[in-house]
């Protein structure tokens, strides 16, 4: 009887711990089943929301079972203060596409060193990449793209024009010398165009040797404005369209007018942009080409302004890791590739340039002169930045005299950057 | 038995109620009760599932044709807006007269700034006997070139590449051949992901048109749209045959909720339909639903058999408690009571058995009693014999002899010769009658105790007997019973040891274990085999001896291994009141 007691207390025993076994997978399975879902706010470029981009979307969301990636298009000259607004209105977006360094001096952006470790190294992106992400010796995104500000030109025009000069200008003076041949009296053609856009404008004082911002001797952020040099290149633009030799800003809005839809229409032979223009202007502009920048006198270094844009993820996100996975999938090397080769976003890490995208003639260009190009820092410091784009209004497109006009803006930038981050 | 009995509740209840489970009716009782629950509970989920699953299927119908509804109008509205853009931007060219050949890099200016603006895929301006201006991928601007929105309701265009274009026309200027505004935007995944931004956190879009998905964010988008799996109807000519009611679709291994909406008013195109695909909640509420009544079903069991268990032991415990009383009751021990408590049918049956408990005591008693009083009867028979003996046959035989020894002084040489002879004739009888007396009642015994009476028997044999006594038993005295029946035990076993093995060592021990007084009889003799020799009436008396008082007698033998006679009796023993009167008989 004992014996046969024994086992049946182990009977017992044993269906007790089989139920509760089960009950306690049971629990288990049911709790990890549980997926809360979760809606990451993206605000990308509106050029960016593109089959590359829906693809990475469709991909990360894939991946990521019960997470929504809901997307939202701004252009990205409003993006600052689209997630400014956010910010100040306690809903700021999860990943924002703009200059992560640029947030990050602005006070809008999170620290993200921790995550860069065992995901990222610095020594695999291109440098200026690095430094559209970094801020005072800190990681506040994730480098997206790169490009660099070239020439472009119409060389169908350029031939119309008998110009004396086998292939593009490669200095001001021979800008200034052909354009003649390339305007028209009436003024429905004219050799260049100029748009709206300090970045652009950067483009063209660094290839002028000139600089807006540089660190002083105490370290502190050092507004030249008025250096020579830039008076300089703003001269020689200003001239361009004082000579009726160039298409000036229609306004100071960035919505308003649009210097590529004349440069794709025929209307200007010379325009220069990132590589994100060569698919459009490629398929609708016969003798559509890409040189370098013209320097500003011959001897100069070849240099220009560095493009590109970086990811970050915006001070009150509550989805700081999930986000920074997103921005992981969006900056993967697949999507890089398809962001080259479909939009002409040039990549950010050096090793891609060795694909086949890049035996594309016209993005060879691009990514031969990636080394010249320099990033628009002047983007960290708004006040100064406006001061700049207002100087740019009165010289362009007012008239006003750059060298006037500068002083004024680096006196302003001056005074604000005391007050600056 | 071989010894004292064992301490009262030696075991504990706990062990011998586990022992017992075997027999036990908990098994049966658990088993039934967890049967209606399990039966009862799988009928209550069951229940309670389907209503649950009837209500959230109505709700998430609800919800899908609710998402639809936001979908459609967000589609609407981005229609509508592309309208009233397109033709703000008509206006806006008409007003600044940059249909001017002198204002044309205006008018391109104003058109680029547009198509960004406007986040447009596409834009035309067509000038009657001009060339377009086109921005826009110049494949699809072909295709949408030959659209002629004067010509056809149909507001969408296919482009050779396999691409649909919805495009809107507004005029610049008004009136028939004037300047045309075309603006397009592709059915792309690109579209249905920011249209889906209207839906929430959850759900997906598609676009359809012309049987095929345009656009959509379904994980894992097919070719065509999604639908149930029953067989598609044919689609009637220029319509759709899509669900316009939710209806449960598996896409790439998800369970969703699919409902589509016409948009042919909206792009004039009947067989274009804006889907949604929400994931379908009764599915995963069928599994976890699953899964909780699993949980459930088995929580209410464990609860229930646990508190079956505690209560089937409330229950059970004055059962228990009966059953322990009577397996104590059955091993002898008449003295365990069963306790009464309430007035149930446990207590009832406890009270008969109560009363069944005292009438056996009773009859034990009196059984006891009348064993010990016949015990009694005999050595009060004995005694009285004895003593008979002794103050009778014995003294007139003493009597005699003394005379017989005065009439040998006197009487003549030949008769005198014989009269010694007649004397110790005479003392020879009182010696004998003397060993007959002691024989029957030892008068040591009951001057000395049980110890010298048994050396002295001891003495008058001839065999090696050792005595085993410890030192705090000397001159310890007994209840006269106890004594009487344990001197008569080793009587009978040392004459037994005498006959059966004159050459043996006898060992005599006498102690007290527990409350009991034990003698035992060990000799080293040749022994026997106890299951081929039954018991002698000698043995048999002596059994019965200590059983009137309680106790009892066992034999240990095997052939070559010796024998060991062991008695016990209670210590504390009631003498009999009749016995207590007798005086012990002189020698």
């Amino acid at each position: 009887m004992p014996a046969a007691g024994a086992a049946h207390r182990l009977r017992l025993r044993a269906a007790a711990c089989g139920l509760s076994l089960v009950l306690v997978m049971g629990a288990c399975s049911s709790s990890t089943q549980a997926v809360q879902p979760v809606t990451l706010q993206v605000v990308m470029a509106d050029d960016w929301v593109t089959p590359p981009y829906v693809a990475a979307v469709r991909d990360f969301e894939r991946a990521h079972p019960g997470v929504t990636v809901s997307t939202t298009k701004t252009p990205f000259g409003l993006m600052r203060d689209t997630v400014q607004a956010d910010i100040a209105n306690h809903h700021p977006p999860d990943v924002v596409h703009y200059h992560a360094f640029a947030a990050a001096a602005q006070g809008m952006a999170q620290q993200v060193d921790d995550l860069w470790t065992g995901h990222l190294q610095p020594s695999e992106f291109l440098p200026g990449a690095v430094e559209d992400v970094t801020w005072a010796g800190h990681r506040y995104g994730v480098p997206l793209d790169s490009n660099a500000l070239l020439l472009m030109y119409n060389d169908n025009a350029f031939q119309a024009a008998h110009l004396p000069l086998a292939g593009a200008p490669t200095t001001f003076s021979e800008i200034v010398r052909i354009s003649p041949a390339l305007s028209a009296a009436d003024g429905t053609r004219k050799a260049f165009t100029i748009p709206t856009s300090d970045w652009w404008t950067y483009g063209w004082i660094r290839a002028n040797g000139g600089e807006v911002l540089s660190a002083g001797p105490d370290g502190k952020p050092k507004i030249t404005l008025d250096d020579p040099a830039v008076v300089q290149a703003l001269s020689f633009l200003a001239g361009l369209v004082q000579k009726g030799y160039a298409f000036p800003p229609r306004s100071a809005a960035s919505s308003s007018g649009d210097a590529l839809a004349l440069f794709q229409g025929g209307q200007a032979a010379m325009y220069a942009s990132g590589s994100w223009d060569v698919a459009p202007l490629r398929s609708q502009l016969a003798g559509f080409h890409v040189a370098a920048m013209p320097a500003g006198k011959p001897g100069l270094p070849e240099a220009t302004a560095l493009g590109g844009s970086s990811l970050f993820i915006p001070k009150g996100s509550t989805h700081r890791e999930l986000a920074f996975e997103f921005m992981l999938t969006l900056t993967a090397d697949q999507y890089a590739l398809r962001f080259a080769s479909e939009q002409g976003r040039l990549p950010v890490r050096p090793r891609l340039f060795q694909n086949p995208v890049f035996k594309d003639a016209d993005l060879q260009v691009y990514v031969q002169h990636l080394s010249a190009a320099h990033p628009y820092t002047l983007e960290a410091f708004p006040p100064a930045k406006q001061a700049f784009q207002q100087a740019l209004d009165e010289i362009l497109r007012q008239g006003h005299p750059p060298a006037e006009a500068l002083a004024r803006a680096q006196a302003t930038a001056v005074a604000a950057l005391g007050t600056s981050p | 038995m071989t010894g004292p009995p064992p301490p009262a509740g030696g075991d504990a209840p706990g062990r011998l109620w586990f022992g017992r489970l075997g027999s036990s009716i908990l098994l049966e009782v658990l088993s039934a009760l967890t049967a209606a629950l399990l039966a009862s509970s799988l009928l209550t989920v069951a229940i309670s599932s389907r209503l649950t699953r009837s209500a959230v299927r109505a709700q998430s119908q609800e919800i899908a044709t609710s998402a639809l509804t936001v979908l459609t109008q967000t589609f609407t509205q981005k229609a509508q807006g592309l309208t009233t853009v397109l033709r703000n931007l008509a206006a806006q060219i008409a007003n600044q007269e940059l249909l001017d050949a002198n204002r044309r890099p205006d008018l391109i200016e104003e058109l680029g700034a547009g198509v960004r603006n406007l986040q447009l895929d596409l834009l035309q301006l067509r000038v009657p006997g001009q060339d377009p201006i086109t921005f826009g991928p110049a494949l699809a601007a072909q295709q949408v070139l030959g659209f002629d929105p004067a010509a056809t309701t149909d507001r969408i265009v296919r482009t050779a590449a396999g691409d649909f274009v919805q495009v809107v026309s507004v005029p610049i200027g008004g009136g028939g051949g004037s300047p045309l505004l075309v603006g397009g935007y592709n059915y792309s995944d690109a579209l249905a992901y920011l249209l889906r931004n209207a839906l929430g956190t959850t759900g997906n879009v598609m676009l359809v048109v012309d049987g095929q998905l345009a656009g959509s964010t379904l994980p894992v988008p097919p070719k065509q749209p999604p639908v149930a799996a029953a067989p598609r109807p044919a689609r009637p000519p220029g319509g759709m045959n899509l669900p316009l009611s939710p209806v449960s679709v598996r896409i790439a291994g998800a369970d969703m909720l699919v409902a589509y909406a016409p948009l042919g008013d909206i792009v004039g195109r009947p067989d274009a339909a804006l889907g949604v695909a929400l994931p379908d909640p009764v599915a995963a509420l069928g599994r976890s639903l699953g899964q909780s009544r699993l949980i459930t079903v088995g929580v209410l069991v464990l609860v229930a058999l646990g508190l079956a268990w505690l209560l089937f032991r409330a229950l059970t415990r004055p059962l228990r408690r009966l059953a322990e009383t009577a397996r104590l009751v059955t091993e002898g021990d008449l003295d365990a009571g069963f306790h009464v408590r309430g007035r149930d049918e446990i207590a009832s049956l406890a009270a008969a058995l109560e009363r069944m408990r005292l009438q056996l005591l009773s009859q034990a008693q009196s059984l006891a009693d009348t064993s010990r009083r016949v015990v009694s009867v005999q050595d009060d028979e004995r005694r009285r014999l004895a003593r008979d003996l002794h103050d009778g046959i014995q003294q007139q035989l003493v009597s005699l002899a003394v005379k017989i020894r005065r009439i040998s002084e006197v009487a003549d040489p030949a008769s005198v010769r014989l009269l010694p002879e007649i004397a110790q004739d005479a003392e020879d009888s009182v010696f004998a009658l003397q060993d007959l007396g002691r024989g029957i009642y030892p008068s040591v015994l009951a001057d000395q105790g049980l110890e010298p009476a048994l050396r002295a028997q001891a003495g008058r044999v001839p065999m090696r007997i050792q005595f085993t006594v410890p030192p705090a038993m000397a001159g310890r005295r007994f209840d006269r019973e106890s004594e009487a029946a344990l001197y008569f035990v080793g009587l009978e076993a040392v004459t037994n040891a005498q006959k059966h093995a004159p050459q043996a060592a006898v060992t005599v021990s006498i102690a007290v274990e527990g409350s009991a007084l034990v003698l035992e009889v060990r000799d080293d003799g040749p022994g026997f085999d106890q299951g081929q020799r039954s018991p002698g009436v000698g043995l048999r008396n002596m059994s019965d001896r200590v059983a009137a008082l309680g106790g009892s007698l066992s034999v240990e033998t095997s052939p070559g291994r010796g024998t060991t006679v062991r008695a016990w009796v209670p210590l504390g023993h009631a003498p009999v009141e009749a016995l207590q009167a007798s005086p012990a008989p002189n020698p």
